[in-house]
Protein backbone atom coordinates (compact mmCIF):
# COMPACT_ATOMS: atom_id res chain seq x y z
CA UNK A 1 0.00 0.00 0.00
CA UNK A 2 1.24 3.42 -0.61
CA UNK A 3 1.15 6.51 1.56
CA UNK A 4 -1.07 8.07 0.52
CA UNK A 5 -3.93 5.05 0.54
CA UNK A 6 -3.17 3.97 4.01
CA UNK A 7 -3.48 7.98 4.70
CA UNK A 8 -7.60 6.99 2.70
CA UNK A 9 -8.24 4.65 4.58
CA UNK A 10 -7.24 5.70 7.96
CA UNK A 11 -9.04 9.15 7.24
CA UNK A 12 -12.71 7.17 6.64
CA UNK A 13 -11.86 5.04 9.69
CA UNK A 14 -11.47 7.59 11.90
CA UNK A 15 -14.26 9.76 10.35
CA UNK A 16 -16.53 6.99 10.65
CA UNK A 17 -15.15 5.77 13.84
CA UNK A 18 -15.73 9.12 15.66
CA UNK A 19 -18.96 10.51 13.75
CA UNK A 20 -16.86 13.22 12.01
CA UNK A 21 -16.75 14.82 9.08
CA UNK A 22 -14.22 13.17 6.64
CA UNK A 23 -12.49 16.87 5.78
CA UNK A 24 -12.14 17.73 9.36
CA UNK A 25 -9.74 14.21 9.10
CA UNK A 26 -6.14 15.95 7.98
CA UNK A 27 -2.60 14.59 8.43
CA UNK A 28 -1.45 16.91 11.25
CA UNK A 29 -5.38 16.86 13.10
CA UNK A 30 -4.86 15.79 16.50
CA UNK A 31 -6.81 13.17 17.09
CA UNK A 32 -7.58 13.19 20.70
CA UNK A 33 -7.94 16.96 20.85
CA UNK A 34 -9.28 18.52 17.53
CA UNK A 35 -11.57 15.17 17.15
CA UNK A 36 -12.60 14.54 21.00
CA UNK A 37 -11.60 10.94 21.07
CA UNK A 38 -10.64 9.36 24.18
CA UNK A 39 -8.36 6.59 24.85
CA UNK A 40 -11.36 3.94 24.00
CA UNK A 41 -12.19 5.90 20.56
CA UNK A 42 -8.39 5.48 19.42
CA UNK A 43 -9.01 1.71 20.22
CA UNK A 44 -11.59 1.26 18.26
CA UNK A 45 -10.02 3.05 15.52
CA UNK A 46 -7.23 0.58 15.44
CA UNK A 47 -9.57 -2.56 16.22
CA UNK A 48 -11.28 -1.41 12.72
CA UNK A 49 -7.54 -0.48 10.96
CA UNK A 50 -6.50 -4.24 12.19
CA UNK A 51 -9.77 -5.85 10.55
CA UNK A 52 -9.65 -3.46 7.12
CA UNK A 53 -5.77 -3.68 6.76
CA UNK A 54 -5.29 -7.52 8.60
CA UNK A 55 -2.52 -6.07 10.31
CA UNK A 56 -2.12 -6.25 14.28
CA UNK A 57 -1.58 -2.90 16.06
CA UNK A 58 -0.03 -1.96 19.49
CA UNK A 59 -0.08 1.74 18.89
CA UNK A 60 1.39 3.13 22.54
CA UNK A 61 0.99 6.84 23.18
CA UNK A 62 2.93 8.40 21.15
CA UNK A 63 0.28 8.55 18.39
CA UNK A 64 -1.35 11.63 18.25
CA UNK A 65 -2.33 12.69 15.27
CA UNK A 66 -3.55 11.28 11.78
CA UNK A 67 -0.20 11.08 10.27
CA UNK A 68 1.43 9.65 13.07
CA UNK A 69 -1.34 6.69 12.54
CA UNK A 70 -0.24 6.30 8.93
CA UNK A 71 3.77 6.39 9.70
CA UNK A 72 2.78 3.77 12.24
CA UNK A 73 0.71 1.57 9.98
CA UNK A 74 3.19 1.97 7.28
CA UNK A 75 6.34 0.81 9.63
CA UNK A 76 3.99 -2.06 10.86
CA UNK A 77 3.09 -3.29 7.13
CA UNK A 78 6.80 -2.90 6.12
CA UNK A 79 7.67 -5.13 8.74
CA UNK A 80 5.29 -7.95 8.36
CA UNK B 1 -43.80 13.34 12.57
CA UNK B 2 -40.26 12.47 13.39
CA UNK B 3 -40.02 10.39 17.07
CA UNK B 4 -37.20 11.99 19.15
CA UNK B 5 -35.66 10.08 22.28
CA UNK B 6 -33.22 11.21 24.87
CA UNK B 7 -29.77 9.54 25.74
CA UNK B 8 -28.59 10.67 29.19
CA UNK B 9 -24.81 10.71 29.58
CA UNK B 10 -23.33 8.49 32.03
CA UNK B 11 -20.35 9.47 34.81
CA UNK B 12 -16.93 9.38 32.79
CA UNK B 13 -18.19 12.00 30.46
CA UNK B 14 -17.41 14.85 32.71
CA UNK B 15 -15.44 17.40 31.78
CA UNK B 16 -14.02 20.84 33.49
CA UNK B 17 -15.88 23.55 31.99
CA UNK B 18 -18.68 21.67 31.10
CA UNK B 19 -21.98 23.26 30.10
CA UNK B 20 -20.43 26.79 30.91
CA UNK B 21 -21.64 28.51 28.00
CA UNK B 22 -24.86 27.22 28.58
CA UNK B 23 -25.00 28.65 31.95
CA UNK B 24 -24.22 32.09 30.77
CA UNK B 25 -26.04 32.00 27.92
CA UNK B 26 -29.61 30.00 29.13
CA UNK B 27 -31.70 31.56 31.74
CA UNK B 28 -33.69 28.24 32.39
CA UNK B 29 -30.59 25.96 32.45
CA UNK B 30 -29.16 28.50 34.82
CA UNK B 31 -31.89 28.08 36.82
CA UNK B 32 -31.93 24.28 36.72
CA UNK B 33 -28.00 24.24 38.07
CA UNK B 34 -28.79 26.97 40.78
CA UNK B 35 -31.58 25.23 42.12
CA UNK B 36 -29.81 21.73 41.83
CA UNK B 37 -27.05 23.59 44.01
CA UNK B 38 -29.41 24.79 46.68
CA UNK B 39 -31.08 21.18 46.65
CA UNK B 40 -27.81 19.60 47.13
CA UNK B 41 -26.06 21.93 49.49
CA UNK B 42 -23.40 22.14 46.57
CA UNK B 43 -21.47 24.78 44.67
CA UNK B 44 -21.94 23.15 41.22
CA UNK B 45 -21.09 25.50 39.11
CA UNK B 46 -17.46 25.40 41.09
CA UNK B 47 -17.59 22.03 40.76
CA UNK B 48 -18.13 21.72 37.08
CA UNK B 49 -15.11 24.15 36.44
CA UNK B 50 -12.47 22.47 39.07
CA UNK B 51 -10.93 19.03 37.10
CA UNK B 52 -9.87 18.09 40.80
CA UNK B 53 -13.57 18.02 42.68
CA UNK B 54 -15.08 16.85 38.88
CA UNK B 55 -12.52 13.61 39.38
CA UNK B 56 -14.56 12.52 42.59
CA UNK B 57 -17.45 10.54 42.04
CA UNK B 58 -19.54 12.22 44.83
CA UNK B 59 -19.27 15.66 43.33
CA UNK B 60 -19.10 14.52 39.22
CA UNK B 61 -22.98 12.45 39.86
CA UNK B 62 -25.34 15.32 40.87
CA UNK B 63 -23.29 17.50 38.23
CA UNK B 64 -23.76 15.46 35.37
CA UNK B 65 -26.82 14.87 36.10
CA UNK B 66 -27.74 18.38 36.88
CA UNK B 67 -26.17 19.39 34.01
CA UNK B 68 -28.15 16.69 31.53
CA UNK B 69 -31.66 17.81 33.29
CA UNK B 70 -30.75 21.25 32.16
CA UNK B 71 -30.79 20.60 28.87
CA UNK B 72 -33.58 18.69 28.75
CA UNK B 73 -34.93 21.47 30.04
CA UNK B 74 -33.93 23.65 27.20
CA UNK B 75 -35.57 20.88 24.71
CA UNK B 76 -39.08 21.43 26.67
CA UNK B 77 -38.63 24.82 26.55
CA UNK B 78 -38.20 24.68 22.44
CA UNK B 79 -41.35 22.30 22.59
CA UNK B 80 -39.00 19.42 21.22
CA UNK B 81 -41.47 16.43 21.72
CA UNK B 82 -40.29 13.15 23.31
CA UNK B 83 -41.17 10.14 23.17
CA UNK B 84 -38.92 8.15 25.06
CA UNK B 85 -35.68 7.79 27.08
CA UNK B 86 -32.75 5.76 28.18
CA UNK B 87 -29.74 6.69 30.25
CA UNK B 88 -26.18 4.80 30.91
CA UNK B 89 -26.20 4.20 34.91
CA UNK B 90 -26.18 7.43 36.68
CA UNK B 91 -28.06 8.88 33.33
CA UNK B 92 -31.29 6.70 34.03
CA UNK B 93 -31.36 9.70 37.46
CA UNK B 94 -31.65 12.72 34.82
CA UNK B 95 -34.05 11.06 32.77
CA UNK B 96 -35.66 10.35 35.86
CA UNK B 97 -35.80 13.61 37.12
CA UNK B 98 -36.16 15.05 33.74
CA UNK B 99 -39.65 12.86 32.98
CA UNK B 100 -40.77 14.13 36.24
CA UNK B 101 -40.78 10.77 37.81
CA UNK B 102 -38.74 12.24 40.29
CA UNK B 103 -38.90 16.30 41.66
CA UNK B 104 -35.26 18.11 41.33
CA UNK B 105 -35.44 18.79 45.35
CA UNK B 106 -36.33 14.93 45.61
CA UNK B 107 -34.14 13.40 42.77
CA UNK B 108 -30.97 15.95 43.07
CA UNK B 109 -30.15 14.82 46.95
CA UNK B 110 -31.05 11.12 45.73
CA UNK B 111 -28.53 11.54 43.21
CA UNK B 112 -25.67 13.21 45.59
CA UNK B 113 -26.29 10.58 48.49
CA UNK B 114 -25.90 7.56 45.43
CA UNK B 115 -22.24 9.86 44.72
CA UNK B 116 -21.53 10.05 48.62
CA UNK B 117 -22.02 6.12 49.13
CA UNK B 118 -20.61 5.01 45.88
CA UNK B 119 -17.24 7.02 46.59
CA UNK B 120 -17.00 5.82 50.37
CA UNK B 121 -17.89 2.02 48.56
CA UNK B 122 -14.77 2.53 46.47
CA UNK B 123 -12.32 3.81 49.40
CA UNK B 124 -14.01 0.59 52.09
CA UNK B 125 -12.90 -1.78 48.52
CA UNK B 126 -11.16 -1.40 45.29
CA UNK B 127 -11.81 -2.61 42.41
CA UNK B 128 -11.12 -2.15 38.56
CA UNK B 129 -12.77 -2.11 35.43
CA UNK B 130 -11.76 -3.13 31.22
CA UNK B 131 -13.12 -2.28 28.19
CA UNK B 132 -12.93 -5.14 25.51
CA UNK B 133 -13.31 -4.07 21.75
CA UNK B 134 -15.28 -6.62 19.71
CA UNK B 135 -15.14 -9.55 22.38
CA UNK B 136 -16.72 -13.19 22.23
CA UNK B 137 -19.45 -12.46 24.85
CA UNK B 138 -19.41 -16.23 25.73
CA UNK B 139 -15.89 -16.71 25.70
CA UNK B 140 -15.87 -13.78 28.55
CA UNK B 141 -18.69 -15.17 30.22
CA UNK B 142 -16.57 -18.53 30.44
CA UNK B 143 -13.18 -16.51 31.44
CA UNK B 144 -15.33 -14.35 34.37
CA UNK B 145 -16.66 -18.06 35.61
CA UNK B 146 -13.04 -19.56 36.11
CA UNK B 147 -12.02 -16.47 37.27
CA UNK B 148 -15.00 -16.77 40.24
CA UNK B 149 -14.34 -20.53 40.78
CA UNK B 150 -10.78 -19.45 42.01
CA UNK B 151 -12.44 -17.29 44.50
CA UNK B 152 -11.84 -13.77 42.91
CA UNK B 153 -14.72 -11.63 41.89
CA UNK B 154 -15.28 -10.73 37.82
CA UNK B 155 -18.05 -10.09 35.79
CA UNK B 156 -19.47 -8.26 32.69
CA UNK B 157 -20.62 -5.00 33.90
CA UNK B 158 -22.11 -2.65 31.02
CA UNK B 159 -22.77 -4.34 27.61
CA UNK B 160 -22.63 -1.34 25.60
CA UNK B 161 -23.07 -1.58 22.07
CA UNK B 162 -22.08 -4.91 19.67
CA UNK B 163 -19.01 -3.78 19.59
CA UNK B 164 -17.70 -2.71 23.28
CA UNK B 165 -18.55 -4.93 26.48
CA UNK B 166 -17.13 -3.54 29.73
CA UNK B 167 -15.76 -6.27 32.84
CA UNK B 168 -15.21 -5.43 35.97
CA UNK B 169 -14.34 -7.36 39.22
CA UNK B 170 -11.53 -6.66 42.43
CA UNK B 171 -7.78 -5.96 41.07
CA UNK B 172 -6.88 -9.64 41.54
CA UNK B 173 -9.99 -10.80 39.41
CA UNK B 174 -9.13 -8.58 36.93
CA UNK B 175 -5.39 -9.28 36.67
CA UNK B 176 -6.73 -13.10 36.68
CA UNK B 177 -9.28 -12.02 33.77
CA UNK B 178 -7.12 -10.24 31.26
CA UNK B 179 -4.11 -12.88 31.17
CA UNK B 180 -6.74 -15.51 30.82
CA UNK B 181 -8.01 -13.47 27.87
CA UNK B 182 -4.83 -12.90 26.38
CA UNK B 183 -3.82 -16.33 26.36
CA UNK B 184 -7.47 -17.14 24.82
CA UNK B 185 -8.02 -14.22 22.45
CA UNK B 186 -5.00 -12.62 21.93
CA UNK B 187 -6.83 -9.94 19.28
CA UNK B 188 -9.29 -9.02 21.68
CA UNK B 189 -8.40 -5.22 22.74
CA UNK B 190 -8.48 -4.67 26.48
CA UNK B 191 -8.39 -1.40 28.20
CA UNK B 192 -8.04 -0.31 31.91
CA UNK B 193 -10.49 2.37 32.52
CA UNK B 194 -9.34 4.82 34.64
CA UNK B 195 -12.20 4.22 37.61
CA UNK B 196 -11.26 3.09 41.19
CA UNK B 197 -14.36 0.68 41.59
CA UNK B 198 -16.13 -2.09 39.96
CA UNK B 199 -19.25 -0.52 39.34
CA UNK B 200 -22.23 -2.55 38.30
CA UNK B 201 -20.84 -5.67 39.37
CA UNK B 202 -21.56 -7.55 43.12
CA UNK B 203 -18.42 -5.51 44.49
CA UNK B 204 -21.68 -3.21 45.11
CA UNK B 205 -24.39 -5.26 46.81
CA UNK B 206 -24.30 -3.81 50.33
CA UNK B 207 -23.70 -0.43 49.05
CA UNK B 208 -27.38 -0.68 46.91
CA UNK B 209 -28.86 -2.14 49.89
CA UNK B 210 -27.52 0.94 51.85
CA UNK B 211 -29.05 3.21 49.11
CA UNK B 212 -32.36 1.89 49.24
CA UNK B 213 -34.32 3.42 51.93
CA UNK B 214 -33.00 6.95 50.11
CA UNK B 215 -34.62 5.60 47.12
CA UNK B 216 -37.76 4.61 49.39
CA UNK B 217 -38.01 8.23 51.18
CA UNK B 218 -38.09 10.43 47.73
CA UNK B 219 -41.28 10.69 46.23
CA UNK B 220 -41.93 9.14 42.64
CA UNK B 221 -44.42 9.92 40.15
CA UNK B 222 -45.77 8.50 37.02
CA UNK B 223 -43.38 9.85 34.52
CA UNK B 224 -43.86 11.86 31.75
CA UNK B 225 -42.52 9.73 28.84
CA UNK B 226 -41.04 6.03 29.33
CA UNK B 227 -37.79 5.50 30.59
CA UNK B 228 -35.98 2.14 29.46
CA UNK B 229 -34.27 0.42 32.40
CA UNK B 230 -30.20 -0.60 31.84
CA UNK B 231 -31.28 -3.46 34.23
CA UNK B 232 -34.37 -5.04 33.28
CA UNK B 233 -34.39 -3.89 29.42
CA UNK B 234 -37.95 -2.55 29.51
CA UNK B 235 -39.47 0.65 30.71
CA UNK B 236 -39.20 1.66 34.55
CA UNK B 237 -42.36 0.90 35.99
CA UNK B 238 -43.55 2.92 39.03
CA UNK B 239 -44.78 0.03 41.36
CA UNK B 240 -41.31 -1.75 40.94
CA UNK B 241 -39.11 1.73 40.81
CA UNK B 242 -36.84 1.28 43.96
CA UNK B 243 -36.13 -2.21 43.45
CA UNK B 244 -34.85 -1.99 39.74
CA UNK B 245 -32.86 1.05 41.03
CA UNK B 246 -30.99 -1.11 44.10
CA UNK B 247 -30.37 -3.69 41.67
CA UNK B 248 -29.20 -1.72 39.13
CA UNK B 249 -26.54 -0.30 41.18
CA UNK B 250 -24.97 -3.89 41.67
CA UNK B 251 -26.05 -5.68 37.85
CA UNK B 252 -24.76 -5.31 34.63
CA UNK B 253 -25.96 -2.16 32.61
CA UNK B 254 -27.46 -3.49 28.83
CA UNK B 255 -27.37 0.23 27.65
CA UNK B 256 -27.37 -1.79 24.00
CA UNK B 257 -30.73 -3.34 24.39
CA UNK B 258 -32.13 -0.41 25.62
CA UNK B 259 -30.85 1.37 22.19
CA UNK B 260 -32.58 -1.92 20.43
CA UNK B 261 -35.98 -1.63 22.85
CA UNK B 262 -35.87 2.51 21.45
CA UNK B 263 -35.54 1.70 17.70
CA UNK B 264 -37.94 -0.70 17.95
CA UNK B 265 -40.58 1.76 19.53
CA UNK B 266 -39.98 3.77 16.42
CA UNK B 267 -37.71 6.55 17.37
CA UNK B 268 -35.99 7.88 14.28
CA UNK B 269 -33.98 10.29 16.33
CA UNK B 270 -31.99 10.22 19.17
CA UNK B 271 -30.41 13.29 21.24
CA UNK B 272 -27.66 12.47 24.04
CA UNK B 273 -27.88 15.22 26.44
CA UNK B 274 -25.05 15.84 28.90
CA UNK B 275 -21.18 16.12 29.15
CA UNK B 276 -20.28 13.80 26.63
CA UNK B 277 -21.25 11.87 22.91
CA UNK B 278 -20.41 8.36 23.84
CA UNK B 279 -24.18 7.09 23.93
CA UNK B 280 -24.40 8.21 20.44
CA UNK B 281 -21.28 6.29 19.63
CA UNK B 282 -22.70 3.04 21.07
CA UNK B 283 -25.91 4.58 19.29
CA UNK B 284 -24.23 4.37 15.94
CA UNK B 285 -22.47 0.95 16.86
CA UNK B 286 -26.04 -0.77 17.80
CA UNK B 287 -28.47 1.36 15.95
CA UNK B 288 -26.62 2.92 12.73
CA UNK B 289 -30.08 3.70 11.05
CA UNK B 290 -31.15 6.04 13.72
CA UNK B 291 -30.02 9.73 13.19
CA UNK B 292 -28.31 10.91 16.08
CA UNK B 293 -27.13 14.13 17.80
CA UNK B 294 -25.37 15.35 21.03
CA UNK B 295 -25.94 18.49 23.11
CA UNK B 296 -23.33 19.60 25.80
CA UNK B 297 -23.05 23.44 25.02
CA UNK B 298 -24.53 26.26 23.18
CA UNK B 299 -23.48 25.82 19.17
CA UNK B 300 -24.31 21.97 20.01
CA UNK B 301 -27.69 23.83 21.11
CA UNK B 302 -28.37 25.84 18.02
CA UNK B 303 -27.66 23.54 15.63
CA UNK B 304 -29.83 20.91 16.89
CA UNK B 305 -32.82 22.69 17.38
CA UNK B 306 -32.11 24.04 14.12
CA UNK B 307 -32.03 20.69 12.37
CA UNK B 308 -35.35 19.61 14.48
CA UNK B 309 -37.33 22.77 12.81
CA UNK B 310 -35.75 21.91 9.08
CA UNK B 311 -37.48 18.26 9.83
CA UNK B 312 -41.08 19.49 11.18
Amino acid sequence: MTQAEILNKVQAVIAEQLDVEIEKVTPPTNIREELDADSLDIFEVMNQLEDDLEVKLDPDESIVTVQNVVDYIEQTLAAK
Amino acid sequence: MQKIGLLFSGQGSEVAGMGLDLYQNQPTYRAVIDQASQVTGLDLPAIMQTPELLAQTQYAQPAIVAMSVGIAQLLAENNVPITAAAGLSLGEYSALIANQTFSMAGGLPLVATRGRLMQQAIEHQAGQMVALIDPNVAQVQQICAAVQAQGEWVAIANVNSPKQIVVGGTPNGIQQFTTELNRLAPTTKCLSLKVSGAFHTQLFAETAQAFKPFIEQTSQNQGLYPVISNTTQQPFELATLTETLVQQMAHATHFSANLQFLAQQGIDVLIEVGPGKTLSKFARQTIPTVERFNIGNQKQLTSVLAALKEVH
